[in-house]
Parts: structure tokens; C-alpha cells; sequence
């Protein structure tokens, strides 16, 4: 009995420290999204009283009257399908490089880190400049090794190529959390393998890689996550253009609500996004289960 | 006991934030229509009568450094005429405006009065700001003649959110010493003198050099190397639109039921401003344009000699240590313009409608915001367009901010060729626009003609497409 009482004296004081999370939650996470959930099915442009319309902002966007939906969910997804594995790619080997002890290590780490701290903005018009078609180092880099240049974000075909490898340059949070993960690999396994005569790449293959699944689905996740949410570049780099061939998602949602002022449309394209974003991170948990190894986990 | 206790605490602080959660939302609805019962109930003849009652008008605005001490200013005179009057002035950035403004409006916090663009239709369609001909009924000391034909932002047959606040208009510019250099004629002055397209053209390849200082008709000129650009059109309706009026084409059809863009004349105009890009290699392409400074700064360093953009680069180049002409746009076959501009709008929510009319009236008096119409703005009153002591006052050429040729070029010109502009004009013009803009991104790329691009975009926004607000 005595127990009982002291434990859930600890429960209610649990509760009592990590209240300021939840009111911060509720009161402003979970209470503005349930009014935007509302709000889209409004008709509400931001200053008028919302009127109800039920579902008419859903099956407008669905139904192909609103030109602009199908338009950026292609283009969003065509961004998240080339920059999502490319920059996992990207990072993981990066990761595997400076998880070497080479000379210069933390600097190297340093460098490549960088970049993901400089705010999309600053980043945005470093890469205007390189990506300028007459003047910009891409094409003059390509110049001299004989190759013909690219009209880069000013081209419709290659203005969602050309965000998304701008994106690898910002992978730099990516690459920390493999380094960590990579870290976090014991050492006697790959002793195991050099007694057993493995090769450098037995080496990858039997251990590194199994051993980083978990980080390689989180980062996955977040990866989809960002890359649906794709927004600055828009914004300050092609505007959605040339002829909306970058109209990413979340920048129509941005235009529908602040240029066309029509808040309740916007909130249900809000809406729309949650629940394909939902619905993927789903996918890939439930698919996780086939290639996720987790140390410790009887089962496999 | 303790236990039970425990749970009905954390219930109660549960139900209690969603108490409050729900509260905001419902106090959102129903503050907003009480707001709007409330103001359709009063006239406005009711809250006018007390004059000395102490009244306070929340003012929002947006604008340089410049133009936000200007309006204090004109605010600061206008409190001393009118004693009972304090306004308190909120400067906003012009891109975050509409944002704030929704959020005040949302958080019953709207201003009495406020600078608006295009999006006040919209809130005139909603009811939440007067309709500026039931307020100019009662105010004998001006009428509506007194302000330029087509000066008028409605959104609806005889409802108007105002006439513009201050107007600017589409503006050729140039660098005259580049001229001298080039051993050419300054652009004229008169209307009746413009260019025709062709003489334009040739002008503008004098002007343009390549690395190696070749002009674009000798053989071995490079047009991947430009350095110095004939004339750079901003590649926006302010500045396509006058050449399209030019060759007798309109947004819209006469009709209103079609997009005029995509007709012959309109089309015509528009490939030829994309043909002095992609054809006669005159004026740098979207790409090329990426890389060249904003107007006055491309004039100064001399990246290009004449400039097709917004008379607001006025303010800016006066600023700037140049030696800067204005001249007549170029024409098809006659001169056509137009006047833009924000206008003042007044909220129902305003407790003191009468007193915020009394001060869009001072603001909208060129008298006492003179030195902002000597520099950026162009009065919206017919008469000082007229009067040669008040053109004096603000358009006289030895001002900094108005060059030679000023009148003329500037004032004339689109007072005596004006047309109704899209923008106000053109009902859903910002989603439609959106729509042609993107199709046309294609036709100054040089990937596709302006007919095929244009006809695209017919297509896709022929629901959009509803008419004009004047006819």
C-alpha cells in the first residue's frame, strides 16, 4: 500500500515537470492544427467570417480544377525521389571517409558540416551565383573539362535536378548522425572478420552496413519528411518557375494562402500533405521490418 | 482518495486548455461577425457628430525609409489641424503586409485605415472596408470627377475601395552619357515623336556591345558575351502591357470573356519584346537578367543604357550620381499607358470612419505629402495635372527626382494616353496573371512562341477569366 502511494506521488510529479511540454503541445501544436482542420472546411480568406462549405476545398483540388495541385505534387515527388537516396548516399559514404583516421580529421568534419548551419537563404544566393548559367562556376567548371553547360535552375527540365543537388551540399546533419552511428559499431566484429580473412569490403557489406540500418531508416524518414517540405529554394530562387516546373508543394500552399488569399483551401492542401506524409512514413515502417537490423533483437 | 483526486486534476487542466483552444476559435467567428452586425447596424452619419471627442486611428503603411518619414510627417500636420486626432502609424514591410494585416484583422485588432494592393477587393467583396463612393456622398468639398478617369480600384459597378493614393507609371530610362557615348539621339520626349518599334530596335543595338565591343548586327558579335545591354524590360505586365495596348490589344477582350493576351495584336507585341532578347540579342534574358543589378544600379555601372520598369526607379536614380533622362515608351502604332497604385482603404471596424476619412483625403492631397511627388509619386487629382502652378509645384524638371523631359515624357504622356490598368481592372487579375506569367517565362526563354504560349494559357485559365470591374 505505502509503495503504491509513493510511486504515483512520483507519477503525478512526472507529470507536473513535463506539463509545460504538453500545454506547449496542445496549446500550440495540437490546437491550431484541429483549427486548421476546421478551417479547411471554410471558405476563408484570411479577413472574412469562414463560412462552412464541407468538402468542396478537397474535391477542388482533387478534382483537377485547381491546375496548380497535380502540377506540384509531381514535382515535389520528383524532387524527393532524386534527392532523398542520392543524399543519403552521399552523406553515408561521406560519413565512412571521415570516419578514417586521416590527418585533419576534425577539420574535414568541420567543412562538410558547415554548410547545414548557414541558413537556406544565405545558401539560395551562394548557389544563384554558382549555378548562373553565363557567369556562375558550374558551367565554367564544366567549360574547361569540355562539357556543355546547363541552364541549370533557368531551364523547366532542369530546375528540380539542379535543387536537388544543391540539397547533397547541405547534408551535413545527415553525415554527423552516421558518423555517430558508424562510431557506435564494435570493434570486435570487424576483429571477427580480419581473423576470418574478410576483404575492406566483406568488411562494409557484413558489418558497416547492416550495423547502420537503423540510422539509415531514420534518416530516411526525416529525409522524406524534409524533402516534401521543400520551400525556401522556391521561394528565393526560380519562384516556382520557369512555367512552375519548381512549384514544390508546400510553396503553392504558401502562394494559395498569402497570394490568392484563400486560407481555407490552403489549410486543406495543409491537410493533403499530412496525410501523404503520414501515410510514406508509414510505409516505410511497416517495409522496415524486411531490412532494419537491430542489435540485441533476438528475431533476426 | 488521492488517487481519484490526482486524475480529476489532470482532467479538469486538460479540459481546461480545451476550453481554451476552442474558446479562440469560436471567439474567432463570433467576434468577426459581431464586428460586421456591429457596423452594418451604425451609419456612419452616427459616429461622426462629436468633432471633439478625442479620437485615435490606428494607421497602417508600408514604404521606404524615405516614404515612412514623409507619411510621418504629413501625419504630424495633419494631427495639427485636427487637435481631436492623434494616429498612430504602423510601418510594416510591404512583404509581410498582408500577413500582419490578416492576423489583426483575425485578433480584432484592425487598423482604422490602411495602404492596400490588390487584395482589397477581396475585402470588399467581404464587407470589411466602406465603399469609398458612399463616403465621398457626404463630403461636399470633393467629388468623385476630381480624381484621374481611371485612378479608381472597384470591385464592383459604383463600389470602390478608392482612387489610387499615389500613382506611379511604366517608364522608359536611360543613361544619357552611354548615348553620347554611342554617338545616338536620346529617346524623345513626346508622345507624338515616339519611337516606332524599329527605330527602337536599331537605337538599342547602337547600345549594345559584346565583349570585344561589337554591336549586334557586325559579323563575329558573340551573344553569349554581352557586356553592356541596348535596354532591359522588366518582365511584367507594367511593362508589356503599354506595347500591347499599343498594337490594340487588352488583358482581356472587349468582351471581358476572353483572355486578350493570347489575340494577334496582343501576342505580336509580346513576341516582340521576346525577339529583342532571343532575336536582335538587345536585352538580357530572364538568365542573363539574374546577374544584372536592380535598374538604377544597371544604368549607373553602365550594364545597360535604357531601362522599361516602373516610374518608382525615379527615387532611386536621383539618389544615385548619374546622368539620367526619361523618354517616351516605344510604340507599335499609338501611345497608350497607364496609371498604378495602392489606394487608402477605410475598415467598417472603424470605430471613427469619418475621421479616417478626413485623413485619407489630407494624405490623398498631394499638398501635404509634396515631397514624396517629387521624387515617386504622381498626384491622383486631375487638377494638378492641369493646373500649371500646381504642375510646377511638383513635376518642375529642376527637381532632383524629376529629369528633363519629365513632363512630357512622364506626365503627359500617360495623362493624355491613359488607359484603365489590368490590375484594377481585371477581375481574379493576380490568379490570372500567375497563370500567364508562368506560360510566358517560356516565351522569354525563347522555348516557345507567345501565340503557343499564350493559347496554353487561354486554356487553363478560362475559369478564371470573369470580365473587368468597369465594364
Amino acid at each position: 500500500m505505502k509503495q503504491k502511494r509513493v510511486s504515483f506521488k512520483n507519477e503525478w510529479n512526472g507529470i507536473l515537470f513535463a506539463l509545460p511540454a504538453i500545454l506547449g503541445l496542445l496549446i500550440f501544436t495540437l490546437g491550431p492544427m484541429l483549427y486548421s482542420l476546421y478551417m479547411s472546411f471554410t471558405d476563408y480568406s484570411g479577413s472574412n467570417v469562414p463560412t462552412f462549405v464541407g468538402l468542396d476545398n478537397y474535391t477542388r483540388i482533387f478534382s483537377g480544377e485547381d491546375q496548380y495541385f497535380y502540377k506540384s505534387l509531381r514535382v515535389t515527388v520528383y524532387f524527393v525521389i532524386l534527392s532523398v537516396p542520392s543524399g543519403i548516399i552521399y552523406s553515408f559514404l561521406l560519413a565512412l571517409l571521415l570516419n578514417r583516421d586521416v590527418k585533419g580529421k576534425a577539420i574535414f568534419r568541420t567543412i562538410f558540416y558547415l554548410p547545414s548551419i548557414v541558413p537556406i537563404i544565405a545558401i539560395s544566393f551562394i548557389w544563384l551565383w554558382l549555378l548562373n548559367p553565363d557567369l556562375g562556376l558550374a558551367n565554367e567548371l564544366l567549360g574547361a573539362l569540355g562539357f556543355p553547360g546547363s541552364q541549370w535552375i533557368f531551364g523547366e527540365k532542369s530546375v528540380v535536378p539542379s535543387l536537388a543537388m544543391m540539397n547533397l551540399w547541405t547534408t551535413g546533419g545527415t553525415m554527423i548522425i552516421f558518423l555517430a552511428g558508424l562510431q557506435d559499431i564494435p570493434r570486435s566484429l570487424y576483429e571477427a572478420i580480419e581473423i576470418d580473412g574478410g576483404s575492406r569490403f566483406d568488411k562494409l557489406w557484413a558489418i558497416t552496413v547492416p550495423m547502420m540500418t537503423p540510422t539509415i531508416f531514420f534518416n530516411l524518414i526525416i529525409g522524406i519528411i524534409n524533402g516534401f517540405q521543400i520551400f525556401a529554394q522556391a521561394h528565393v530562387m526560380t519562384n516556382g518557375g520557369p512555367n512552375n516546373a519548381s512549384l514544390f508543394y508546400v510553396f503553392y500552399l504558401y502562394r494559395e494562402a498569402f497570394q490568392f488569399s484563400r486560407m481555407g483551401s490552403a489549410s486543406a492542401i495543409a491537410w493533403v500533405l499530412f496525410i501523404i506524409i503520414m501515410a510514406l512514413t508509414f510505409i516505410v515502417f511497416k517495409t522496415s521490418r524486411k531490412w532494419v537490423y537491430y542489435e540485441g533483437d533476438g528475431s533476426r | 482518495m488521492r488517487k481519484r483526486s490526482g486524475t480529476k486534476t489532470i482532467l479538469f487542466v486538460f479540459l481546461a486548455v480545451m476550453m481554451i483552444v476552442t474558446a479562440c476559435a469560436n471567439g474567432n467567428n463570433d467576434s468577426g461577425q459581431s464586428k460586421n452586425t456591429a457596423v452594418n447596424g451604425n451609419s456612419t452619419k452616427d459616429k461622426s457628430s462629436g468633432t471633439n471627442e478625442q479620437v485615435k486611428l490606428k494607421f497602417t503603411f508600408w514604404g521606404s525609409p524615405q516614404e515612412k518619414k514623409a507619411v510621418e510627417d504629413a501625419i504630424k500636420a495633419f494631427e495639427g489641424i485636427h487637435k481631436n486626432i492623434t494616429i498612430e502609424p504602423v510601418h510594416i514591410t510591404g512583404t509581410d503586409f498582408l500577413q500582419k494585416l490578416n492576423a489583426m484583422i483575425a485578433g480584432n485588432e484592425a487598423p482604422d485605415l490602411s495602404y492596400s494592393a490588390a487584395w482589397k477587393l477581396k475585402m470588399g467583396e467581404e464587407d470589411l472596408i466602406y465603399n469609398f463612393f458612399d463616403l465621398i456622398k457626404e463630403d461636399p468639398s470633393i467629388k468623385k470627377e476630381d480624381y484621374l478617369e481611371y485612378g479608381w480600384w472597384n470591385w464592383d459597378t459604383d463600389k470602390s475601395a478608392g482612387p489610387y493614393q499615389a500613382a506611379v507609371v511604366p517608364s522608359l530610362m536611360y543613361n544619357a552619357d552611354m548615348f553620347q557615348d554611342a554617338g545616338v539621339e536620346v529617346p524623345p520626349t513626346k508622345a507624338s515623336e515616339a519611337w516606332t518599334w524599329d527605330e527602337f530596335v536599331e537605337t538599342a543595338k547602337k547600345l549594345t556591345l559584346d565583349r570585344n565591343g561589337k554591336h549586334p548586327d557586325e559579323a563575329g558579335f558573340d551573344p553569349k558575351n554581352i557586356k553592356q545591354y541596348g535596354v532591359k524590360f522588366s518582365l511584367s505586365w507594367i511593362s508589356y502591357m503599354p506595347l500591347v495596348l499599343s498594337n490594340g490589344g487588352d488583358y482581356l477582350t472587349d468582351d471581358g470573356k476572353e483572355l486578350g493576351l493570347a489575340k494577334p495584336e496582343a501576342a505580336e507585341a509580346i513576341q516582340k519584346i521576346a525577339d529583342l532578347i532571343n532575336v536582335h540579342h538587345v536585352a538580357p534574358s530572364p538568365v542573363q537578367a539574374s546577374s544584372i543589378p536592380a535598374p538604377a544600379t544597371a544604368l549607373q555601372s553602365k550594364k545597360v543604357a535604357m531601362v522599361i520598369d516602373g516610374s518608382w526607379n525615379h527615387l532611386d536614380l536621383s539618389k544615385a550620381n548619374i546622368n539620367w533622362g526619361v523618354g517616351v515608351l516605344p510604340i507599335l502604332k499609338e501611345y497608350k499607358s497607364f496609371f498604378l497604385g495602392g489606394s487608402l482603404i477605410i475598415f467598417k471596424s472603424s470605430k471613427h470612419p469619418k475621421e479616417a476619412w478626413e485623413f485619407s483625403k489630407f494624405l490623398t492631397d498631394p499638398n501635404n505629402v509634396l515631397e514624396m511627388h517629387q521624387g515617386l509619386w504622381m498626384p491622383q487629382l486631375t487638377k494638378w495635372y492641369e493646373d500649371p502652378q500646381l504642375i510646377d509645384s511638383w513635376a518642375n524638371e529642376e527637381l532632383s527626382g524629376r529629369p528633363i523631359g519629365f513632363q512630357d515624357a512622364v506626365m503627359r504622356s500617360t495623362f493624355e494616353h491613359a488607359e484603365p490598368a489590368p490590375e484594377n481592372n481585371v477581375k481574379n487579375f493576380v490568379e490570372i496573371d500567375a497563370a500567364v506569367a508562368a506560360s510566358l517565362d517560356q516565351v522569354w526563354l525563347g522555348t516557345k512562341s507567345a501565340e503557343e504560349a499564350l493559347k496554353e494559357a487561354e486554356e487553363r485559365i478560362k475559369p478564371l477569366v470573369q470580365g473587368t470591374y468597369l465594364k
